[in-house]
């Protein structure tokens, strides 16, 4: 039963023709009897062919061409076998700005153009698509640089150098300031000295050494804080005398290890490193000089640039008045100031 | 790639993917953002990556984080506000260089992508196709039609004149 609820169901079927000859005569009999839902042919959707197909232009960048299929290189393929027309022209103008046409694309677009030269001003505004080169810069370069371009080794040399300085410095401070007292010259600082000492194996007993003499297994070594008088005493009779010593000079005497944990070259080190660079014949001279007759009254200054630094740096100076001089090492280079001159 | 090499990169092609970026988001501050983001993953694996591959391997980078944050941006609606919108009017200046990034701010991002790598920084198709994760077709289907549409544009704002 067709009624005005139903009725559209059976108008499409009856627009597709799929209704029966006797559902048909049933349907027409109820358009007479309801004219007012009679569609007129205008009034009908139809799909218009022209604005759903694809245009030339869209059917040549879909087709494939012989040999290498996939390359754009004009040189790796066949000519397209389809020839110029006004709807496929703006492919064959951009394929020409691309430069992915053959030789022979290139020489029939370059005829069809003769014969239709209006297209020219199309190929004009083409060449126009090409963007133009711009200058935008980015400022903020420095900020991308990696660690080699930031710390040059010019920076690390000068932190080195920065170093020397700073000890000679200190180290003329030391040695040239003092005052003269009834005709005496005599220090202004006057400073605990060290001495070297020696640790026996229960780490209970110390001992003054001679630096000169010590044995390079003898560690570790580490000043202990005496009057100028008995170091005086010790440096004269130049023999190994026992001496007292407390637990928290034995702490003192715990090697010395950078941030890395690694332990970093003492001052034994350091006296056997003089000594290989010497004649053997100077060598206690020297040794007794920079350790013996010498104190290191910047020794904090000195144990925190030589972690930092992760190489030997030492200072002395002399101790007794009469002995002006300082010594100065930072790695290999050794630097010893004494009244006569340097070494 | 060494550090040396790295820093070179720098120095080579900071400018071109502070280009390609600014282009696409036209924002200074978001786009040095990318820029940083890009060297920082490229120093990141830059033991990984030969020097010869360095630009590429950058504007493969650069691409992939412009398009996460214009995703984001877009969802946060951020990127509309900084952006400079394309006018429904042609625009009334004829500076080619100016209607030229009136017209492409106009395109599809893909087909600007395409067009900006293809012309500013002269990859070839394979190469394009390398860095969007593209096929070789597919670019060339984008830049053909991005190329017509700036044409399009052009004639429009000539007919204008």
């Amino acid at each position: 039963m067709i009624t005005r609820k139903n009725y559209e169901a059976f108008y499409l079927d009856f627009l597709e023709g799929t209704l029966s000859k006797e559902m048909e005569r049933a349907f027409l009999a109820f358009l007479d009897a309801n004219p007012d839902l009679q569609i007129n042919d205008d009034e009908l959707p139809v799909l218009d062919e022209e604005t759903i197909s694809l245009t030339e232009f869209d059917k040549l960048l879909l087709k494939k061409h012989d040999g290498a299929s996939t390359h754009f290189d004009s040189a790796q393929r066949a000519p397209l076998s389809l020839h110029i027309t006004k709807h496929n022209i703006e492919y064959f103008l951009i394929a020409q700005l691309e430069g992915t046409l053959t030789e022979g694309e290139k020489i029939e677009l370059e005829r069809w153009l003769t014969l239709h030269p209006e297209y020219l001003k199309d190929k004009a505004l083409y060449a126009k698509t090409i963007l133009p080169k711009e200058n935008i810069a980015y400022l903020n370069k420095s900020d991308l640089y990696q660690d080699a371009r930031i710390i040059p080794l010019w920076a690390r040399v000068s932190s080195i150098a920065a170093s020397v300085i700073l000890l000679i410095g200190i180290g003329s401070y030391f040695t040239f300031k003092s005052v003269e007292v009834d005709g005496l010259n005599i220090p202004q600082f006057s400073k605990q000295t060290t001495v070297p000492v020696k640790v026996d194996d229960q780490g209970k007993e110390n001992k003054l050494i001679n630096p000169a003499k010590s044995d390079k297994g003898v560690t570790p070594y580490a000043p202990l804080r005496e009057s100028q008088e008995e170091k005086k005493d010790n440096l004269a009779n130049n023999v190994e005398q026992p001496k007292n010593n407390d637990n928290k000079e034995l702490k003192e005497n715990q090697p010395v290890t950078n941030q890395n944990g690694v332990i970093l070259p003492d001052q034994p080190d350091l006296a056997t490193h003089v000594t290989e660079k010497h004649n053997p014949e100077t060598q206690t001279e020297q040794n007794d000089y920079a350790y013996g007759l010498m104190e290191n009254p910047i020794e904090p200054i000195t144990n925190e640039l030589s972690k930092r630094l992760n190489t030997i740096i030492d200072f002395r100076r002399a101790k007794e008045t009469e002995q002006s001089g300082f010594f100065i090492k930072i790695g290999k280079f050794e630097f010893l100031h004494k009244k006569g001159g340097k070494h | 790639m060494t550090t040396k090499e790295y820093n070179e990169s720098v120095d080579l092609y900071a400018d071109a993917i502070y280009r390609f970026v600014v282009k696409h988001l036209r924002n200074s501050m978001l786009s040095q953002d990318v820029v940083q983001e890009t060297f920082a993953k490229v120093w990141e694996k830059h033991q990984e990556i030969s020097a010869e591959k360095a630009k590429s391997y950058l504007f493969t980078t650069a691409y992939h984080t412009l398009i996460d944050v214009i995703k984001k941006e877009n969802r946060s609606g951020s990127l509309e506000n900084v952006a400079v919108m394309p006018s429904d009017k042609p625009k009334e200046s004829f500076d080619l260089k100016d209607i030229l990034n009136e017209a492409l701010d106009r395109l599809p991002e893909i087909q600007k992508t395409v067009i900006m790598l293809r012309d500013y920084e002269g990859y070839a198709y394979d190469e394009i196709a390398e860095i969007t994760k593209l096929n070789e077709s597919q670019v060339k289907v984008y830049i053909f039609r991005g190329r017509q549409t700036l044409k399009g544009y052009l004639k429009s704002i000539e007919l204008v004149a």
